[in-house]
């Protein structure tokens, strides 16, 4: 009556064993990881220290290749988890954990924080974008660069703006005076396809509804009101949505 | 003028509930009567299951469609929080606690408990303790971290109003009360036993409430060191678990879990023990394998120390500790299989009477079997790291919390209604009642593994419009309404038979424990006289002379 | 039963006691210590008032002996003997905290702030505590309620005196003596 189950649990055990240490082996020391993510409240850092870019929310990855993520918090613990990916991880602040991930076919992986992280955990949600390798690369160039200065006159006031109304004290656009990390990094906020972790597709319409009113958008979001006039909101969001 | 104060003395075994005269209320608020303590340790979790049943149904709406704007984060936050704790510290524990002062004494043939000043002081506590954690709701917002109250999401920095600060007061005054009471039961087990009753002769009820006894006072002070830690943090500017100041996240997760592990086991060894005097007394057999059953307690009492960083797979401890949490996890469920074997064992070859009691200690089998066996799941690690957090924890922790401790529960409260009113409660209705509760619990629950496994996380106040995501939820949110209901049926039904039920007997359902020897209500003092033991089944022995327990 | 009762708590207590040597020992390791913090402990001066301490639970174990054999004169004397010591070493208690403080070591200074003065904190308000139990038994004594001499009362407050000393035991080797014998 005992011994039978236990011969089941031993078994158990030794798959698990086995199953832990190929999911998810000791990280050697010195590994450079590929990616790192740092959880905020609540939106995801994306690193990617060897080609020096940083974005924000969407998290691309080549495919076919064996990737080290390094998971590192800002504040409260986070958890990182897309199920069609693998494992979760938390993302605990003063701690780094790392992820093993190997992709086998491209596309669209969304998950979801998974330790509640507070007001909005429920919209820190995941969107990774699997590429073939030669895609991924295309892409990581473009968001190394830093994006072209506005022409028209309304992108140009928008970033004015930007500056003024202490949009910079908080989001960085590389290449500008705006350098902070409080919030996502914007510097190619228009080549993302939703906005807020996938709360909203990403297009004017919805980009100006969150900088006008970004508490009725996602309550409790650290991004205050700012009670901007339309003109200048429409200025703001121009500018944003032209950062490709 | 005199120089003595009157002191009402009970005259009455059930007082009324008037607020005149000095044999109403008055008699209730100032009991050191066991039985008076235990009803009213079940009214406050009724009270508390109301509370927190309304908070349930109210997520239940929110979640019922997808991107719903029925409660805001905020609101939502504070509901799930404050559901989590007050079913487990004021529901769950107060109602264990009730039947545990009300049955101890009367099953070991003694007239009170050791401490009588103590036990009405443990009640008060307890009751004092919700009140200040519902207080937080008045004092700008109950805690919304969770019942589990992360760090450093608990700290000042992330929370700023007070909510946290009352639940680690409510908590530490209602977790005096628990600890103060476990102390209570030990003493009056050990020192009160009628003449023969050996330990290894113990009532399994009361065996399960001694050793249950024994792992309260082990766990809680870690739950006590945390809380206080987190209070000097936030009042203080202390550094526990602040990680910005060199704090440690983990060191919080340590502390709750080495608690926390050990309060499920808490919630659910007197049901266990309530089960294993239900199912003797319905297959009119004794329980098989008395001392397996005992035994088994001790083993998970003592393992259940040894696992609790399974709540701790993700946080990256590394694959060797795993591995050890991993093992102990899953050795921890063959003591409760072995019980359920042997109560299974014990049906078997019986005359079986389906009882409204009998109905909820065999469908307790089902369901906790089915908690179980998801929890059994997430030992094995890879399956915990998809797994964890997510909607399947919540079905696991429903399966074992309601399908576990509220189905004992409720089998004790069928059981042992007419003792202690000398009423029963109507079986007819109750029937219904179990049929509803069943279909509405299982509706609500069952389809949250589905929700799990296809990635719905939990503590979420909405979720995108998914492929099944609103169906499931929809199902849910229907069974928790029919849940909801029947609870409505249970109240109308104590109320009813309180009124006007049927009357029952001293010995109504022809018991094998001393409780059945006395009236029902027992008088203010339980026993003129007691039986001497012999047996496991004292009252089997006294009422079949020629054919006694071995 | 009531031995019974305070053995049931010392047991509580102690693993609330565990719990906080243990948070103390993990602090020390994860977070760590700094040097400077822990050479600012008198060891030295600590030690005697740990000497004092004990030297308490002997007046106290006197003080029983006594009671048991009748002489309820000698049980006030000791225990008014065990008051004193265990005001003394509160007293010492609050120096090495006054002298701490001043040095800018407190409960929110540092990981070693927080952690000292939570777990020696504790300990002290659980002395404390004892004081006031050994003081309303001496004021029983007084009273005339020991002189039958068959209660099993001073026993019981024996069990937590004793236990309150046993904990500040390994308080002090955790604390005090231990991090100058490893690097922490």
């Amino acid at each position: 009556m005992i011994g039978g189950p236990t011969l089941l649990l031993a078994f158990f055990f030794y798959q698990t064993v086995m199953t832990m240490n190929t999911v998810s082996p000791a990280v050697p020391k010195n590994s450079q990881p590929d990616v790192v993510i740092t959880g905020h409240q609540w939106w995801w850092e994306v690193d990617y220290p060897s080609a020096h870019v940083v974005t924000a929310n969407e998290v691309h990855l080549p495919v076919g290749k064996r990737l080290l993520m390094q998971m590192r918090s800002a504040d409260v613990i986070h958890d990182w988890w897309v199920p069609e990916l693998g494992n979760k991880i938390d993302l605990v602040p003063n701690m780094s954990n790392y992820l093993w991930l190997n992709i086998h076919k491209a596309g669209n992986y969304i998950g979801a924080c998974s330790e509640f992280c507070g007001a909005q955990h429920a919209w820190m949600r995941i969107n990774v974008i699997a590429q073939n390798e030669s895609d991924f690369n295309k892409w990581l160039a473009a968001n190394a660069k830093t994006p072209i200065a506005p022409t028209d006159s309304v992108a140009i006031h928008g970033s004015e703006l930007f500056q003024s109304k202490t949009c910079a004290s908080c989001h960085r656009i590389q290449g500008t005076a705006a350098t902070f990390s409080v919030g996502p990094d914007l510097t190619h906020l228009a080549s993302r396809q939703t906005l807020l972790t996938g709360l909203m597709e990403n297009n004017e319409n919805n980009l100006f509804k969150w900088v006008s009113h970004p508490q009725e958008v996602k309550p409790g979001a650290h991004m205050p009101d700012f009670n901007m006039d339309k003109d200048s909101v429409k200025a703001i969001v121009h500018y944003l949505e032209e950062l490709k | 003028m005199s120089d003595s104060i009157y002191i009402p003395e009970p005259s009455k075994s059930f007082p009324s509930m008037s607020v005149t005269g000095d044999q109403g209320l008055l008699q209730w608020i100032s009991t050191v009567d066991h039985k008076m303590i235990g009803i009213m340790y079940l009214l406050v979790a009724l009270l508390f299951m109301l509370i927190g049943g309304v908070e349930a149904l109210l997520m239940r709406i929110q979640l019922a469609v997808p991107l719903n704007h029925f409660l805001g984060p905020e609101t939502y936050n504070q509901f799930f929080t404050m559901h989590g704790t007050t079913m487990i510290f004021l529901v769950a524990m107060p109602a264990v606690f009730g039947f545990a002062v009300y049955f101890t004494p009367l099953m070991i043939g003694a007239n009170e408990m050791a401490f009588p000043r103590l036990n009405a002081f443990s009640l008060w506590m307890t009751l004092l303790g919700g009140m200040l954690l519902y207080f937080s709701f008045l004092a700008g917002g109950a805690p919304d971290a969770g019942w589990f109250n992360y760090a450093p999401l608990n700290e000042k920095n992330y929370s700023i109003n007070s909510g946290i600060d009352y639940y680690c007061m409510g908590l530490l005054l209602a977790g005096i009360g628990s600890v103060t009471t476990s102390v209570n039961l030990i003493v009056t087990i050990l020192h009160y036993r009628v003449k023969g009753m050996a330990l290894n002769k113990l009532p399994l009820f009361v065996w399960m409430v001694f050793v249950n006894s024994f792992l309260l006072l082990a766990a809680f002070p870690a739950l006590n060191a945390a809380l206080s830690m987190l209070l000097l943090d936030r009042q203080f500017g202390a550094h526990f678990f602040n990680t910005t100041s060199g704090g440690s996240a983990l060191l919080w997760q340590h502390l709750f879990w080495i608690f926390g592990h050990p309060e499920v086991y808490i919630v659910i060894l007197p049901p266990f023990g309530i089960l294993s005097e239900v199912f003797p007394v319905f297959s009119r057999k004794p329980i098989f394998g008395y001392s397996f059953v005992a035994a088994s307690s001790v083993a998970i009492a003592l393992l259940a120390f040894g696992v609790w960083a399974h709540h701790m797979f993700a946080v990256g401890m590394g694959n060797t500790v795993d591995a050890f949490f991993s093992a102990s996890s899953m050795l921890i469920g063959i003591p409760t299989g072995v019980k359920v074997f042997n109560w299974i064992a014990t049906m078997y070859g019986g005359k079986i009477k389906f009882t409204v009691s009998m109905m909820f200690a065999i469908a307790f089998l089902i369901e906790f079997t089915i908690g179980g066996l998801s929890g059994i799941a997430f030992a094995i690690v890879p399956i915990d790291w998809q797994l964890t957090d997510t909607y399947f924890v919540v079905a696991h922790l429903h399966y074992v919390f309601i399908g576990g401790t509220i189905f004992g529960i409720l089998s004790g409260l069928f059981y042992w209604f007419p003792k202690m009113t000398g009423k029963f409660l109507s079986e007819k209705m109750g029937k219904w009642f179990f049929w509803l509760f069943v279909i509405g619990f299982n509706g609500t629950f069952l389809v949250q593994h589905i929700l799990g496994l296809i990635g719905m996380p939990r503590r979420v106040y909405t979720y995108p419009n998914l492929p099944w995501y609103g169906a499931l939820n929809m199902i849910s949110t229907i069974g928790a309404f029919i849940m909801g209901g029947s609870i409505l049926l249970l109240g109308y039904m104590i109320i009813k038979s309180l009124k006007n039920g049927k009357k029952a007997g001293n010995d109504p359902w022809d018991g094998f424990s001393l409780e059945w020897i006395t009236t029902s209500p027992p008088s203010l003092k339980n026993f003129d006289e007691v039986p001497v033991v012999h047996g496991r089944r004292p009252l089997w022995d006294l009422k079949n002379p020629g054919n006694p327990d071995k | 039963m009531n031995k019974t009762m305070m053995k049931l708590v010392v047991g509580t207590e102690g693993m609330f006691f565990i719990c906080l040597i243990l948070s103390f020992v993990y602090m020390a390791f994860t977070a760590g210590f700094e040097p400077h913090q822990l050479q600012a402990l008198d060891i030295k001066k600590t030690g005697i008032f740990t000497v004092v301490l004990i030297a308490s639970s002997l007046t106290f174990w006197m003080g029983d002996r006594n009671y048991k054999k009748g002489n309820i004169q000698n049980l006030k004397i000791w225990l008014v003997v065990t008051i004193l010591l265990g005001v003394i070493f509160l007293v010492g208690q609050g120096r090495e905290y006054w002298r701490l403080i001043n040095d800018h070591v407190t409960l929110g200074s540092s990981v070693f702030g927080t952690s000292f003065y939570t777990l020696t904190g504790f300990h002290g308000f659980h002395v404390f505590v004892g004081l006031i139990i050994l003081c309303i038994i001496l004021a029983l004594a007084f009273l005339g309620d020991f002189n039958k001499g068959s209660s099993k009362i001073i026993s019981t407050v024996g069990i937590y005196w004793h236990f309150v000393d046993a904990v500040w035991l390994v308080v002090f080797t955790v604390v005090y003596v231990l991090p100058h014998f490893t690097k922490i």
